[in-house]
């Protein structure tokens, strides 16, 4: 089963770098599924070279995001293909989804360039999806020039997106509230680069003067300027091709920084250290939910709910244990 | 009419889901069917209706006779329009027509005429509302399936040929400011000066893209198009309706009465407002202002909504804007019977919907009346719905009393109370809506899409739940092998008009690329200058240049792309 | 009832070219996520090739037109076609009210793998689209 599934992803593989876009979809589910089989796929994804620049793109909801993204990788620049992962919500009471970026991302139909997949957040509340960290770094062995992930968009920030991403865009309209509080509150640092979208709407000129003032990096001698990255504030319409270039021309020339001060090797570093936090959580929580369902969890608890144990005392024996069975796990899938 | 996007829900009973083409064996009356219809009609309790079983005098503590009701045809108008009384009980008598090519829609035209329609309502097909040539990929599936097609200035001329438009008042479901080039430029052909020209073109810039026929022209630029269209008219064709606020539509995407009107006065206010900025005066162009509104199935209820229409639209126009011309005071209100209350089941059950619908609206004293053709839920009418409703509205307005008296419902203690209710309803949702933002916010942010959708699921689940008794469909229904009486005739498909795909695709081919690029020229500089847009659409039909490409134009010109339904570029 | 696929169905959803009636392709897209489908929503003005290319790119079970004008009747046979064409398989289901029974009939015979009317009540759509997702990955398997 596994032997024939490995050639089988490598025969898929082989064919979604060649650009196949049924093979590249394949491969996507198997890695947002997640289970056995994502890791015979990891197997596979061995020793390839990641060469993606990874952009994510977040912001409040109605901001644009899918419209922008659509455009800027249907007009991204040189002969380089794009991917998009748009993820949207799950229902927590079914778990079902309605992805709806499609219909704001028409021109990405027929454009050979363009590979576009709607991703369901599955349970996840931070704006991303579960599976999206191997979904990521699948697409990143798959000669995509640019990998774009924008997040679900529920709340004015989702940071995590900034562990999975070399550049984080956040997308802002005139609009939308006090954007400036926004940004203060948390998304300052972790933002690379600003763009308030629907310029057209008016009141845009203001907002990103506002911006302007609270994102400037204090700079030293010119010589410390390099090492700094200005954040820029951009702002476009994204329903016409105004400033689109330019935020296309940010983002590149956000990934020449990354890899002139060396700061590429730290995004790419954090990009694995959050892999490896979403499988260990995946690890646990199966273990743990497995534990508390069985006899002895059930014992535990209901001896913690007369008191007869503290939840300490319980929660050490416990971690002990699972332990002992995230080991064994590992081990019999790793074989 | 083509908004078949009603049939949801119906046929709900019957509902069938073929993983093989097989049938079921059904019973034609069952105990339990009866036993589910009483059940349904106690649960219908729970669908707003009027459910006030008689009504007294504490319905209308404070009604005035002459300041809320007055006479037929006077102020405020709420017992009947202007002319109520000399044109007792008279309705114009028309129906939907427009199908294929315009020869063959002017053929149809002929038709009704001949059979003694006394007015005509033109509906282009959705790639005409769309301003799409009927070369377009996204067309061709589809021209003249479910309207004219129509992409260039001979179109119109071959669709109005023959047809006395300085006598004859021709309705049009068209994008206004085309329409009006069109007819203005057929008329000349037929020697008819402009000025006499009658009839009227739906103009209703803030929900079309919302309920099914998106120009793909952004809000600012339809709005101003609207208007463009009616200062036109207003001064070249003085006779022609060119604003009718359309609330059919609205009403058949959905919402309910209340909403139907108070979104139809949200845009007439808007437009009034706007028209009066542009420096026109109120009384040059308000004794031309259209609503067509829709009627359903609770007959009373449509009665009032009407009669409160008339109400809130004269003080509006005395009060707020400060008309003086007593024209101005009373809109022409207009009819369409509901295609959401006709079912694809048992076809001939929409004759009787469409009967009590005529009569209903013959009570309201509507000006102009089509009836929804049995048909309705497959096509476009066929020549036999055509005539079957034409057929309603004679044998409702010659063999009945009904046209005997003006109003004849005015003063009851019930449709007094109805109507009363139904204005502050209607008043109050205009208020809320107006309180939420400035139109072009709520149509960027999808409001006004989420009101029709929302409306539309909320009808949808009350016939699938039963709440709403619809007959063969819900409630005493029959089985679909029973179920063929004028079934035939209703199943009827027009295949797509490739002939006249080609006509427009060899007619491209022969102009004068330098003329065309003329015509295009002018458009742009039209949209940049600010100037009204109709003469210059005049002089692009006349230098052959499309629909389609002055719509493009437009877009080009607004820095979007030329073709978005091509270039993908549609939100 | 039937929602024991692991994953749930994907499908895409949409309407065919200038068919505008958008509003029973959200109705149904509503009533499968709430059963627990993957809804890729489309929305309007899509041709065969634009719901290929998005079944392809999402890897979709399933294909799903609303159709409320006659343009089902000019367009099915390349949906079909170009939906053949693929690795995987990929059903096609048609649901709406224009679509009449001999209609439903024909469409099935061509290929379609389930006509719903628009009255069909929503465990049968469900029923419909599990059942046909569940035949597409059959298939798909034995394709390799």
């Amino acid at each position: 089963m596994s032997a024939s599934d490995r050639e089988l992803y490598e025969r898929l593989h082989e064919k979604a770098r060649g650009g196949y876009a049924e093979a590249t979809a394949r491969l996507l589910s198997v890695a947002l599924d997640g289970g056995v089989k994502s890791h015979v796929l990891g197997e596979v994804l061995r020793g390839r070279p990641r060469t993606a620049h990874i952009v994510g793109v977040t912001g409040p909801p109605g901001a644009g995001k899918s419209t922008l993204v659509g455009a800027l990788a249907h007009g991204w620049p040189g002969e380089g293909r794009v991917a998009i992962l748009a993820v949207d919500p799950t229902s927590p009471i079914s778990g079902g989804s309605i992805l709806g970026d499609r219909v704001r991302m028409k021109q990405v139909s027929g454009d050979n360039r363009v590979y576009m997949r709607s991703v369901a957040s599955n349970g996840r509340t931070d704006g991303l999806s579960l599976g999206i960290e191997r979904a990521t770094d699948l697409l990143s062995t798959l000669d995509f020039e640019t990998v774009i992930i924008e997040t679900v968009g529920v709340g004015q920030v989702e940071i995590e997106i900034t562990s999975l991403a070399d550049t984080t865009v956040a997308v802002f309209t005139p609009g939308q509230g006090d954007v400036v509080q926004a940004v203060k509150s948390g998304l300052n640092e972790v933002t690379d680069i600003f763009v308030v979208n629907k310029m057209d709407q008016g009141g845009g000129d203001t907002v990103i003067r506002d911006l302007r003032r609270v994102t400037r990096a204090a700079v030293g001698s010119a010589e410390e300027a390099e090492h700094v990255w200005q954040r820029p504030v951009v702002g476009v319409t994204a329903t016409e091709t105004a400033g689109l270039d330019k935020v296309v021309d940010e983002i590149i020339g956000h990934r020449e920084y990354l890899e002139r001060t060396g700061e590429a090797v730290v995004r790419q570093t954090n990009r694995g250290r959050l892999q490896l936090e979403s499988a260990l959580e995946e690890y646990f929580r199966e273990a743990m939910q497995d534990y508390l369902l069985s006899e002895n969890g059930t014992t535990l608890a209901h001896q913690l709910s007369i008191g007869k144990l503290t939840v300490i005392e319980i929660a050490e024996e416990i971690v002990a244990e699972l332990i002992r069975q995230v080991e064994s796990r590992l081990l019999a899938s790793g074989s | 009419m083509a908004l078949l996007i009603c049939m949801v829900g119906l046929r709900w009973r019957r509902g069938w889901v073929r993983l093989r083409p097989e049938h079921s064996a059904g019973y034609y009356f069952r105990v339990d069917q009866l036993i589910d219809t009483l059940l349904i009609v106690k649960r219908s309790a729970t669908v707003q209706r009027n459910d006030l079983r008689f009504a007294t005098p504490h319905n209308i503590p404070h009604l005035d006779y002459d300041s809320d009701l007055g006479d037929p045809g006077s102020f405020p108008f709420t017992r009947g329009g202007r002319g109520a009384l000399s044109k007792a009980g008279g309705w114009t008598h028309r129906e939907l027509s427009g199908e294929g090519s315009p020869r063959r829609s002017n053929e149809q035209l002929h038709y009704l005429l001949e059979h003694g329609a006394q007015g005509l309502d033109v509906i282009g097909d959705a790639a005409t509302v769309g301003l799409i040539d009927a070369d377009h990929p996204f067309a061709r599936h589809s021209v003249g399936t479910q309207g004219v097609s129509i992409s260039r200035r001979d179109d119109f001329l071959e669709l109005y040929k023959g047809i006395p438009l300085g006598q004859v008042s021709v309705s049009n479901s068209m994008s206004a400011p085309f329409t009006v080039a069109g007819l203005y430029l057929a008329a000349k052909n037929e020697g008819i000066d402009p000025k006499d020209v009658r009839g009227s073109v739906i103009n209703a810039p803030f929900f079309m893209e919302d309920y099914g026929y998106a120009t793909h022209l952004p809000f600012p630029m339809r709005f101003r198009m609207a208007l463009d269209a009616i200062e036109f008219a207003t001064e070249r064709m003085p006779k022609f309706h060119p604003f009718v606020e359309d609330t059919y539509f609205i009403s058949d995407g959905g919402p309910g009465m209340v909403d139907e009107m108070a979104l139809g006065f949200v845009e007439i206010r808007a437009v009034v407002k706007a028209l009066i900025q542009r420096g026109m005066e109120v009384d040059s162009f308000a004794p031309r202002i259209v609503i067509l509104v829709n009627c359903r199935m609770d007959l009373f209820s449509e009665i009032a909504k009407i009669r409160a229409t008339r109400r809130i639209f004269a003080r509006m126009m005395k009060e707020e804007f400060g008309a003086k011309d007593p024209r101005s005071l009373s809109p022409h209100i207009t009819v369409h019977t509901s295609g959401a209350s006709l079912t694809a089941q048992q076809p001939i059950n929409n004759v009787i919907r469409g009967s009590l619908q005529c009569f209903a609206m013959a009570v309201a004293g509507v000006k102009a009346m089509e009836i929804s053709a049995f048909d309705e839920a497959f096509r476009t009418p066929s020549d036999t719905a055509h005539l079957v409703g034409l057929r309603t509205q004679q044998i409702v307005g010659l063999e009945t009393d009904v046209t005997g008296s003006v109003d004849p419902f005015g003063g009851s203690y019930f449709m007094e109370g109805l109507t009363d209710d139904m204005e502050h309803k209607i008043l109050n949702r205009v208020r809320e809506f107006e309180s939420k933002g400035d139109p072009e916010q709520l149509f960027e942010t999808g409001y006004f899409r989420s009101v029709f959708h929302d409306a539309m699921e909320t009808f949808g689940r009350e016939i699938a739940e039963g709440t709403r008794p619809v007959v063969g469909v819900n409630t005493l229904t029959i089985p679909d092998e029973e179920d063929t009486l004028l079934k035939e005739v209703s199943e009827v498909k027009m295949a797509p008009d490739l002939d006249q795909v080609n006509r427009i695709v060899a007619w491209k081919a022969g102009r004068s690329s330098a003329t065309v690029r003329e015509g295009l020229d002018r458009i742009a500089q039209a949209v940049e200058d600010g100037e009204n847009t109709v003469p210059a659409i005049l002089d692009a039909f006349n230098k052959d240049v499309s629909i389609g490409e002055v719509a493009g134009e437009i877009r080009v010109a607004l820095g979007l792309p030329q073709d978005p339904l091509l270039e993908g570029a549609l939100a | 009832m039937t929602a024991t696929l692991t994953p749930p169905p994907r499908i895409v959803i949409g309407t065919y070219a200038l068919d505008q009636h958008e509003v029973a392709a959200l109705m149904v897209a509503r009533v499968l996520r709430d059963a627990g489908a993957d809804v890729i929503y489309l929305g309007r003005f899509n041709m065969p090739e634009h719901f290929v290319d998005a079944a392809i790119q999402e890897d979709a079970d399933i294909i799903g037109v609303s159709c409320h004008s006659w343009e089902y009747l000019e367009l099915t046979d390349k949906l079909l076609e170009l939906s053949s064409q693929l690795d995987r398989r990929v059903s096609v289901v048609l649901g709406g009210s224009v679509i009449t029974t001999s209609d439903a009939e024909g469409l099935l015979e061509r290929g379609v793998t389930a006509v719903l009317g628009p009255g069909a009540p929503k465990e049968e759509v469900v029923a419909a689209v599990w059942k046909a997702a569940e035949l597409a990955r059959e298939q798909s398997i034995e394709n390799g």
